[in-house]
This record gives C-alpha cells, structure tokens and sequence, in this order.
C-alpha cells in the first residue's frame, strides 16, 4: 500500500540516499544500538481512511448520547449552543495547523486573535490583563494559586479553599502543590461557609480561593470580601464561570486578585472532558509574576501595529520564587474558538445566554421543587443560582439516573455524595439554553416517576 | 494591511447571533448582583466571519507551506482525524456520564493507551497530562513520590543535559526540585564522565531528550541509564524527539522508566496555534502505580475480562493533573492517526523523517556551518550566520518568510551560537526541500552582498519587523478601543 | 543625540608585540624593542564600522562625540569621518595615566551616555577610579592583558555593542575590572586581581523560559537569581558561617541580605547578619575558630576561571584548609561560565589543589536552584 502522508517516491529516496551517502534508509540509524532496533510491535494493522471513519463512527457510536437538549449534566462541563461561526473558523488550517507564534510577521492572524481574546476576558471578567489560556480551569487555578505563594515572596504557605469549589480543582492543585511546602485548608470542612474561611486568615495565608456562582450554582456573598482577605495579607482568587458573567457582576467588581475559569462554555463542546480552556485574569501588580504566554501591542518600523508575544523574561523573575510555571503549549486553539464565540454573540448574545439559563434552571427548579419528596436546594441559606442547583432525593442518585435514562432517553444529574459525605442522595442539576422547555417537562416528569 | 480588532468593528445594537425567546415563565433576577454592561463588542455575523477569515490570510500553517520549526514537529496532519474528532459521539459526550454509556471513548482510550505501551516499552501509559511540559512535571512528582515511598527523601536533583529544553529545569524547579546542568561533549552527546561525577545519593533522576535537541542519538545512552540506575536514580525520557524513534527502538527496553509522549508532534494531531496538545506518560513496571488517574482499565465486574471499560485510579496515584481524562479530543486524532500507520507506517515516518533532515543538512553545510558534523536523526542544528557574514541567525529566518517559507526554530539549542534548528519531518517531499536549501542558499548570498536586504527582513509579510521591546516595555495588553465597563 | 567621551591610550598593546606582560611602565622599553603602536588602528577598524553601521540604520541617533586632542582621540574620530568632536584635554606628550584620568574626569562631569575607549587592562583601570560605576564603559580590545570583562570581542564586534546600546537594545550590566597585581608581579607572581566594578553595556544572556522560546535576561536578573538560591540557603542554615568572597556576583548575595557587602574584600554572614567585613587573615582564623560549620561563597575570577589562585589573599593554603575543601560554593552568571571553559584552583598548595578539584567536575551556582557542572582543570 502506498504511504498516503509520504510524498516521496522510490526514485526520490534513491537520489536523497546517495545525496547523503548512505546504501540504505537502515544505515540511518546506526548509532541506535543493533540489538534494540527495530523491535517487532504488537499494534492493530494499518488501515485505509476510508475503513478508519467506518471505525471511528462505529466507537463514537458505542456512546450513549441523548438528544440534543436532553442532557442535565454539568458540574463544570456544559452544553451550550456553538455558533456556526466558530467551526468555520477552526477548520481554517492557517490557524489549527500552525503552531505558537514564535515569529511574529507570519503569525499575525493568531496573535491579533489572542490579544483580542485577553481583551474580551479582561472586560468579561473585571480584570487588567488575561494570558492567552491554560490547560483547563483546574490548572489555571493552580497557576493562580502558585502565583498567590510568590506574590507572597516565600513568606506565606497556607491556601484557604472553599469546599464550595470543583472538587476535581482542588485535586489538582494538591497535586500541583505536592512538590513544594505549601498547603491548602480549609475544604476538610464540607460546608464551610465564607465567615468559616475568613476565620481561618492568618499572617501564613498566601490566598482565599472561593468559586463564584460555586459548584453547587450558588453565588456566595463577595461584597467586602476582598477588603478581609486584603487586611490579612492574602489574595483572592475567585473561580469562575464565564456565561453568568454575561449578565452578573464580574469577580473584578468585588476586589479579586487573580480571576480563573474553564472556558469551554465559550463555543466549545463538552468532549468528554477535554481539550478545554483555561481562563486567567489579574491585576496589572501581578503581570510580571504571570505565567503563561501574553500578546501585546506594538510597532513595525512604519509605524503599522502589530502583535508579539511579550514579557517572556518574566518567567525568570518567577524562577527565583520557590515554585515556578513551565507551561509552554497551552490551549491557543480553544481560546480562538471562545475569541470567535464571543465576537459573535457579542454584549447583548451572551447576555441572552445567560439570562436563557437563570431562567431555564429557575424553571426546572421551581418545578422540582413541586415533586413529593424532593427538595431544592435544601441547604440553608436559599441564595441566588444560576444554571445549576442541588436536589435532595428520596432514592440513590445512582438509580434515579438509570431510571432517567431509560425511560426517558434523559442524562441525568452529577452524584455529589461522591466529593461531599454529607450529600448522598444529593444530584447536581445543570439546565442551559440548550434544555429547551419540553425537555425540563420530561426531566421533571421523569424525576417525578422515578422517585415515586 | 492592518485589520481593526473587534472592538474597532464594534456598533452598537449588532449581535451576530439570533437566539431564542424566553419560553418559561421567568423568575426574577438579583438585582444587586447584575451588571450593566458586560463589555463585549458588538458585531454582525457577516463582519465576524470577515474579520476572521482575515485574520486567518494573516497566519501560517503547515496548510500553508513548509514549516521547519526545529523540534515542534510541524508535520501534515490527516483531515480525517479532524472529521474523527468532530463526530458528535465524541464532542457530544459528557465526562461525567456513567462508564456504561461512554463504552466508546472509553474503549478507545484503553487502545490508545496499549498503543503507546507497545510503542515505548512501557508498562502502564496515563493519559492525563494536557501536554509535555504537563507531562515531565507529572513524571517529576511521581518520582520523587517512589523515591519518598523507599525513605530516600534526601534526592533532591536532577540531571538535565546542557542542550535540554527549557522546560526540564522549569519542571524540576515547579516540583519542588532542584536543577544540576551536565555539559555536552565534543560530539553532542551527554557527557559521560561529568554524568559520573554528578552521580550520588542526592540524584531524584536523569532527564535525558534523546535524540537530544541537536538531533543526534545519545551515543552514550546504554552507559548513561547504567550510571543513573547505579546510583539509584531513575531516568526521564523527554519524548519531544519520538518522531525519530517510533517504530525504531522502544525506549523502555533502553531501560527509560517514565516518558512523555507528544501527541502533537509524534501522533501528528494540530498544533493549534500553540495548543492544545496531549502528553500521555508511560511508565515501567515499578512506576506504573504512581501514574495519574484516571487510567483506563478493561474487565468487568469480577474477574472475567468481558470487554467493557472502567476509569480507575492506580495504586499509588500521585492524583489529578486536570480535570476529567485528559485532552480526550486529542487522544481521538492520535488513536485514529495510528490506526492508519500501524507498525510499519510508523516506522516509515520515523525513517523518511530522517531521511529528509539528513538530506537536507547535507544541502546546506557548506553555507551553513553545522557544529557536530555527523549523522543526524529528525532534525539538525547549523549556524544562522553564512560563512563570511556579519548577519545574525535571525536576519536569515526573517528573510526566509519572503521566500514563503516558516522559519526554523532560532536559537536554540543554547550551547550553539546563531542556531538554526531545521526540522523538515517525514510529511515533505523532495522538491520542497530543494526549494527550501535553494531559498536558503539564495539568502547565504545576500548575507555577504547585501544584508542590510536581511537586517530589514521580512518585506512581504503583512508588518515588517516588529519592535518587541517596545511591546514589552509600553505592555499593551488589552485593546485600548474596548470600552471601560462600569461594574 | 547621544554623548560617547572616546579615549584612545595611543601606547596599549605595543608591549604585547615584543614579549613583555603589558606596556604599563615599560613603554621607552617596549619602543626600544621595536614595538610600533596599533591602537589606533584597531580604534580605527571600530569607528569605520560604527559610522557604516549608524549610516545603515533609518532615523540614527547623532553623535556628540568628547575626546582627548590628537592622537589620543580626535585624529581617529576625523579619520573615520565623524565631525562632531569636541576636545576637552589636552594631552602631554608622551601622554601618561594622568591624562586618561583628567579626561575621563571632563567626561564625567559633562554627563556623556558611554566612554568608548581603546587600550586594555590598565587603561580601564584607571578610567575606572574616577568613573567608579556612575557611566558606562566600553573597551576597544587593544592591549596586551584584557581580562576585565569590559571589552568587546573584536573591533568590529565592539561596534556592533555601541548602535546596540545607543538604539536601547541593550542595558548595562557589573563587571570586574581585573589587572596584574603589580606588587606581587615584583615578587616574580603572575596574579591578576580584582580592582574594580565598571559598568558596562551587555549583551543579555539568551536563556530559555519555554520550549522555542528564548528569552533575553540581565546580568542584574540573573545574579538576583543566584542571590536568591543562596539567600535561602543562608535563611536554612543560621548557625553556618557564610565567608563571602569579593566580586560583583557574590556582592549581589548582600544587596538582597541587605547588608553591607563589600566589593573586594571577604565579609562573613551569620543568620542574616553581617559579623565580619573585609577580613583579613587573622579575622577570618579567628571566625572560623568560632564556627565549626561554614561555607566560602565564591565567584571565579575572570577567562582564566581561577576560583582560587595566588592573588586571593587573604585566601591562604591554610585558611582554605580550616575551612574545608568541601564547604566552598561556586557561583557564576552562565555569561562568565560562557568564557571560562575551566575552573582552576592555584592556592600555591598543590595537594590542597588536587583536593579542591576532586573528581574533576564542581557544581557551580548558575541560577535559582541551577547549578551546572563545570570541568576543573588538573
């Protein structure tokens, strides 16, 4: 079979061998040891593209996918609607097939795109300068809460974090933090409020993390809290999501230092958890302790504007503190796909959007609430949500979902005993803008069969 | 030529989406928490899909021609593993949905990770890390978790070649460790007798890039793996350069205990303008415990191996290193782009890959001096200074854009002055080469007869050389066109 | 528009061509040899690049050039095509050191942006005792000893750093100004060491942050990096006695202490603060009879990397035993390590030596938690 990926031909790899003076393309490699060359690998047979998209459909279809609209599962993955828009422009291979844009006079398509995605989550998040993304959400949290322990200058070791926060996030920033001395507090409490944080702030405190509206969908109270934190020497890191900031004040509004949310919402499917999109906002104090790449503004030599990647030397300035960043690929593309996402819907589009989720979610809620034996949000104080909320149900989770899925083709809600001991029983609903009206009819009927 | 920013575009009252009506009897909102304006610019559709496609004319991809950036692998990437990814099974899938009914992905995962067991020699691959920086800081935590599981919590260094990506003394710092830098010798290769001296008690592991990043084979590597092993330490194959290997040699069976794969370079998935990658870690026998979760396993309940997938977190898991199963989008292409290799394509794109960056060095040597003089596997360094010219290795890699060409990679590795680092990959054909050391020779010309033509270079791009110390030293970081919001 | 004061010592290098160590004193010696005088010639080669470089760049910053009259200065500025020149001394004739400093002196106090000169060790050391660190300077290598780390690498090279640093791509970076220790050089040594600390225009180290990304740092970056490596060893270990040694790298250890570090002497640190400055033989004994746990922190001198050689008194055979062989810490900007392939230890002791290059590799500081390995000559 021909090499489809491989232009070269036989006359071709003749002339080029005796170009360079070998017999054969083996000689090639003579300095790997003889004994270890070549081993036999045990890997599927090669197959034509034609035999490989039969395959790839066959898996994907091995999936069990409900109907668009019918999916209420979130806890910080979400179906939102994609504008046409954003594919059209991902599929351009003057974007997706290029890489960092190292040179700058032939990368000014991407470069311009990421300065204009750092603007829109600047005025997006209330903050003064974005990077152009991270991993995910969880790992621009770690990055944040790194930058807390520098910004600190080694003096400060503690990170308090809300139990309030993905509980997937403060896996990987344990993780993150296991190489160093630092430690976070704080979440071994399950419902530690704000109050119970801001209690524990003391002079070894490098930061307060809080997620606002929180895992649960709740947005906890962040008036004066910022000033709290301040007095104690510490920073705020408010994690976010970046469709309520649509239509809710920003975290900038309330005084955070450092902003972080995962950006799939913005034109991104779920995609089984990745590739996502890590947002980072901060104060202009900390850009020198940023990590990540950044794109800025400048000149040619005529005076035309053009972009670079900037402040590069700054990760030295980060080296000298304990713990440092060497993230280098990033997520460039999923952030020129939200850069797109939210060009196109634009003040008023994401404001809908928003608004489309409180009001969806208030719905199901409202409606579920109605049901014999399940409660809403049951845990005291009834605060403002937006798009997700928390039922108590009479039966396993576990069940329910089943019962959900096969009499109603539904995806049901996340199982919250499985972070929190004290929520069994407890589903984490999400209803978006895609979970139109008859569908939040037919979970609330099948909730209503299910838990009967 | 310059294209106005979103916010320049912006009127207000234009919204590029039509959405839907409220259909549900609506609640009211809290006030005290809303905000007035959001602070996003306001466009039509048509002036979107213009300024992107713009915006896109301005950009260079391997699409767009050769693009021989020196170890980033910038090779063609199969549209059918973009059509693979896209299939709503797989975008559509939610990372919290029941094992039971994501079977798909997860089978597919499983195969993907047995793929790159065999491919490496290991035993056992965790598909976690989002991308190869991820990749060694996760190998890093988890050895330094082994060595404190076996007392030895007084290693506390890492051995990194001097011609090491910078990143290694990045991740060794970030986990906590500490960086000790071993010199190269005269032909490239690590330095076996400072290796020697390095080597105590003290030693967490070796880092070891191999090919190394000036594209040669570690002469050494048998003897260097003995000396870290002896001391106790472990050895971190830097997998950046697979490229070269796959289907070659396993470095497992070279004795590496923990490598990272790119996914991006070796697998062939985009670049994506810098992101998103996947580093998927293998890891020997007594590692493999440590990988983070979760891994994929295959077996149901009970012992019988009935075919279905399960996440599990191993043994002695260092934990999460992000959130779900990784850049599973990322995992599709590279699983589809095996299938269509198998064994023996892929050891066609490792052999072509070096066939085309010997070929090439050897076009270009006698204008550009290249500093170890010998065989080379994927890729190879030179000097970006012509024979008998002032100009600098910068100068030709701008000039090169007039010519359509993406430069290489400039200067680096560290330990070679002006470096060029050419990476052609297996994806190029003859013809574009001769056109690119052609280019090349064109431009070691004018480097002697006129470099200020260089010094001034690129002259077709859409801006000419832009001032970078400027951008740093003014940091405009934010469009100055986007309105202050009032929140 | 840009001031440069520009100085040519017409008699650098004319002892190099006949076999003496320098022309600093034997100039009459050296001419009677035969020796012929070259530095104008090479300040020529570097005022003809300058003036090709500066016409190839759009929009240049002109030129106001103070020099010595004759041939000390203004002749090669003529020569190479350059009108605005003012002459601010008078030299005698022959002209002596008296004349570099005087001129050097109307430099400085006309407020010049860079003194570009021609000569070598000795020509910066005496520009240097009156410009201390206040301007910039910058050598056109001509003489016949040039380890002070204030020259360019060729005459055309030297140019290249003068449009750089006018356009502002370049900042300014500590270097040593090193010459012959002419005292010890009459007692038949051959030990250079450290005078000064100059200032001069630097060419950033090219380091590298991420993959392809190679970035430009400071000297003055990169030695509060390796400060700050030792900063929390010295934080760790309170009851260890840190001995610092002289040079501007090790001085950046007590700026970040905060504490007054001298440049060329040895000043020793206890838990933060400074308990012994400038120390002599007898002061450093009496330390270290005090504290059985030390560490000497030291910076290699220089090309010839001699960490420890005949010219570090009070750094004695016997000291360095009391100390220990393994209690000494080498710090370097990977800048310095660039032109210094080897270390070297020459304390006069050739067992104590031996016993300092141990296997013949030493783990030099070269960052925040980077070290690199550097080959010990044997």
């Amino acid at each position: 079979m021909a090499m489809t990926y491989l232009p070269h031909t036989e006359a071709d790899r003749t002339a080029m061998l005796r170009a360079i003076g070998v017999a054969t393309p083996e000689e090639l490699f003579d300095d790997v040891p003889a004994a270890l060359r070549c081993p036999d690998l045990d890997l599927p047979p090669p197959c034509s593209e034609m035999e490989l998209a039969r395959e790839m459909r066959d898996l994907a279809g091995r999936n069990d996918i409900p109907e668009p609209g019918y999916c209420f599962l979130g806890a910080g993955a979400y179906h939102h609607y994609c504008p046409a828009t954003v594919d059209y422009v991902l599929q351009r291979g003057e974007f997706y097939s290029s890489y960092t844009p190292y040179q700058p006079e032939i990368s000014q398509g991407m470069l311009q795109a990421m300065f204009e995605y750092q603007s829109m989550i600047c005025r997006l998040t209330g903050m003064e300068v974005s990077n152009a993304s991270h991993y995910d959400g969880a790992t621009a949290l770690a990055e944040g809460v790194l930058l807390a322990l520098n910004a600190s200058k080694r003096s400060r070791t503690r990170v308090i974090v809300s139990p309030g926060v993905h509980p997937q996030y403060r896996n990987v920033v344990r993780t993150y933090l296991s190489g160093t001395d630092a430690e976070i507090i704080g979440d071994e409490a399950p419902q530690a409020d704000i109050e119970a944080l801001t209690a524990r702030l003391d002079d070894q405190t490098a930061a307060l993390v809080v997620q606002y509206p929180d895992f649960f969908g709740q947005f906890a109270p962040l008036d004066g809290l910022a000033d709290t934190v301040h007095a104690a020497g510490a920073l705020l890191i408010v994690v976010t999501d970046p469709i309520a900031l649509g239509l809710f004040r920003p975290p900038g509004a309330y005084g955070a230092d450092i902003v972080v949310a995962e950006g799939q919402s913005l034109g991104s499917p779920p995609s089984f958890g990745g590739p996502h999109l890590g947002v980072f906002a901060t104060r202009r104090a900390h850009v020198r302790n940023l990590a990540g790449r950044l794109v800025g503004e400048t000149v040619d030599p005529e005076g035309r504007r053009g972009y670079v990647l900037t402040l590069a030397t700054r990760e030295q300035h980060i080296r000298r503190a304990r713990a440092t960043s060497n993230i280098c690929t990033n997520a460039a593309l999923v952030a020129l796909a939200a850069t797109v996402y939210l060009a196109t819907l634009g003040k008023s589009g994401l404001k809908r959007v928003a608004e489309l989720c409180y009001h969806n979610s208030h719905y199901a809620a409202a409606r579920i609430a109605e049901l014999p034996g399940l409660s809403v949000n049951p845990q005291a104080p009834q605060r403002p949500f937006f798009q997700e909320f928390v039922v108590a149900l009479p039966r396993p989770v576990a069940e329910v979902n089943r019962a959900l899925r096969d009499g109603y083709g539904i995806t049901g809600g996340y199982d919250l005993g499985r972070d929190y001991p004290h929520l069994q029983h407890h589903m984490l609903l999400a209803v978006t803008e895609m979970n139109p009206r008859p569908a939040i009819d037919r979970l609330v009927d099948g909730l209503r069969h299910a838990n009967a | 030529m310059t294209e106005p920013t979103v916010y320049e575009l912006s009127a207000a009252g234009r919204c590029g989406l039509a959405l839907p009506e409220i259909a549900v009897p609506k609640t009211n909102l809290p006030e005290a928490l809303l905000r007035r304006d959001n602070g996003l610019p306001e466009l039509a559709q048509r002036d979107v899909v213009r300024h992107f496609l713009k915006l896109s004319q301005h950009n260079f991809g391997v699409d767009s021609g050769f693009y021989p950036l020196g170890s980033c692998t910038m090779k063609y990437n199969p549209k059918v593993c973009e059509d693979a990814a896209r299939l709503d099974g797989f975008a559509a899938s939610h990372p919290l949905q029941p094992p039971e009914t994501v079977q798909g992905n997860l089978a597919l995962m499983f195969e993907l990770q047995e793929s790159l067991k065999e491919i490496g020699g290991f035993a056992g691959v965790s598909l976690q890390p989002a991308a190869g920086a991820q990749g060694e800081l996760t190998a890093l935590l988890m050895m330094r978790a082994w060595h404190a599981d076996r007392g030895e919590t007084q290693r506390r260094q890492v051995l990194i070649p001097d011609s090491a990506h910078g990143t290694n003394p990045a991740s060794a710092t970030m986990a906590g460790l500490d960086a000790l830098e071993i010199p190269s010798d005269t032909r490239g290769n690590i330095d076996l007798e400072a290796l020697r001296a390095a080597c105590d008690e003290t030693v967490v592991a070796l880092m070891l890039t191999n090919p190394n990043t000036l594209g040669l084979f570690e002469e050494g590597i048998e003897a260097a793996i003995d000396l870290v092993h002896g001391c106790g330490g472990l050895v971190y194959g830097d997998g950046a350069n697979m490229n070269a290997l796959t289907g070659i040699a396993r470095p497992g069976d070279f004795g590496i205990d923990l490598m990272h794969y790119n996914l991006h370079k070796t697998f062939g998935t985009p670049h994506g303008g810098g992101g998103p990658g996947a580093g998927p870690l293998g890891a020997s026998a007594a590692l493999a415990d440590y990988l983070p979760g979760p891994i994929i396993a295959r077996c149901g309940e009970g012992a019988a191996d009935d075919g279905t997938c399960r996440p599990v977190m191993p043994a002695k898991s260092i934990g999460r290193m992000g959130t779900y199963f990784g850049n599973f989008g990322m995992l599709v292409r590279a699983y589809a782009y095996i299938r269509l290799h198998g064994t023996e394509g892929l050891r066609q794109n490792a052999i072509h890959a070096v066939l085309n960056a010997n070929y090439l060095r050897v076009q270009l040597a006698d204008r550009y001096p290249v500093p170890y003089d010998r065989r080379n596997m994927h890729e190879f360094v030179c000097e970006g200074r012509p024979d008998g010219s002032e100009v600098r290795a910068i100068d030709v890699s701008k000039r090169l854009m007039d010519y359509g060409f993406h430069p290489p990679t400039n200067y680096f590795p560290l330990i070679v002055a002006e470096a060029l680092m050419i990476e052609p990959t297996e994806t190029e054909s003859r013809e574009t080469l001769d056109a690119f050391a052609d280019a090349m020779r064109r431009i070691a010309d004018e480097a002697i007869g006129d470099p200020d033509l260089l010094r001034a270079a690129p002259h077709t791009t859409p801006v000419g050389r832009l001032d970078e110390v400027r951008a740093a030293k003014q940091l405009i970081l934010c469009d100055p066109a986007a309105p202050d919001t009032e929140d | 528009m840009k001031k440069i004061g520009f100085l040519i010592n017409p008699i650098a290098g004319m002892g190099g061509t006949v076999g003496l160590k320098g022309t600093d004193g034997v100039v009459e010696r050296a001419m009677q040899l035969g020796a012929q005088p070259t530095a104008h010639l090479k300040a020529g080669e570097t005022l003809a690049a300058l003036r090709h470089q500066l016409a190839g760049t759009p929009g240049p910053p002109a030129i106001a050039w103070l020099t010595c009259s004759g041939k000390m200065g203004a002749d090669a500025l003529h020569a190479a095509g350059f009108d605005d020149v003012e002459a601010v001394h008078a030299p005698a004739e022959p002209p002596t050191a008296k004349d570099t400093t005087a001129a050097i002196r109307r430099f400085v106090d006309a407020g010049v942006d860079l003194i570009l000169f021609c000569g070598g060790d000795g020509t910066a050391r005496d520009i240097c005792s009156v410009a201390g660190t206040r301007v910039p300077i910058l050598g056109i290598p001509a003489g016949v000893k040039m380890y002070s780390g204030v020259f360019g690498v060729s005459a055309t090279r030297t140019a290249d750093i003068v449009t750089g640093y006018l356009a502002g791509r370049l900042g300014t970076a500590e270097a040593d100004v090193l010459d012959l220790d002419e005292v010890r050089y009459r007692e038949g040594e051959w030990a250079v060491r450290l005078y000064h600390a100059a200032l001069t225009p630097y060419e950033p180290t090219y380091t590298q942050s991420q993959k392809m990304l190679i970035d430009e740092a400071t000297d003055a970056d990169v030695k509060q990096e390796i400060a700050q490596h030792l900063l929390e060893e010295i934080e760790a270990n309170p009851e260890i006695l840190f001995l610092l040694g002289p040079g501007s790298t090790v001085q950046s250890i007590g700026t970040l202490l905060e504490v007054d570090k001298t440049l060329l002497g040895i000043d020793a640190v206890l838990g933060g603060q400074i308990v012994g400055s400038d120390l002599n033989e007898r002061g450093l004994l009496d330390l270290i009879e005090r504290h059985p746990r030390r560490r000497l922190v030291l910076s290699p001198i220089g090309a010839q990397g001699f960490v420890l050689g005949r010219g570090n008194r009070p750094l004695t055979p016997e000291i360095i035993r009391a100390i220990g062989a393994d209690n000494i810490t080498v710090v370097a900007t990977p800048a310095k390590l660039e032109r210094t392939p080897l270390l070297r230890f020459d304390t006069g002791d050739a067992a104590l030596d031996a016993a300092l290059a141990g296997d013949g590799f030493l783990p030099v500081v070269i960052g925040y938690r980077l070290r690199r390995l550097v080959r010990v000559a044997v």
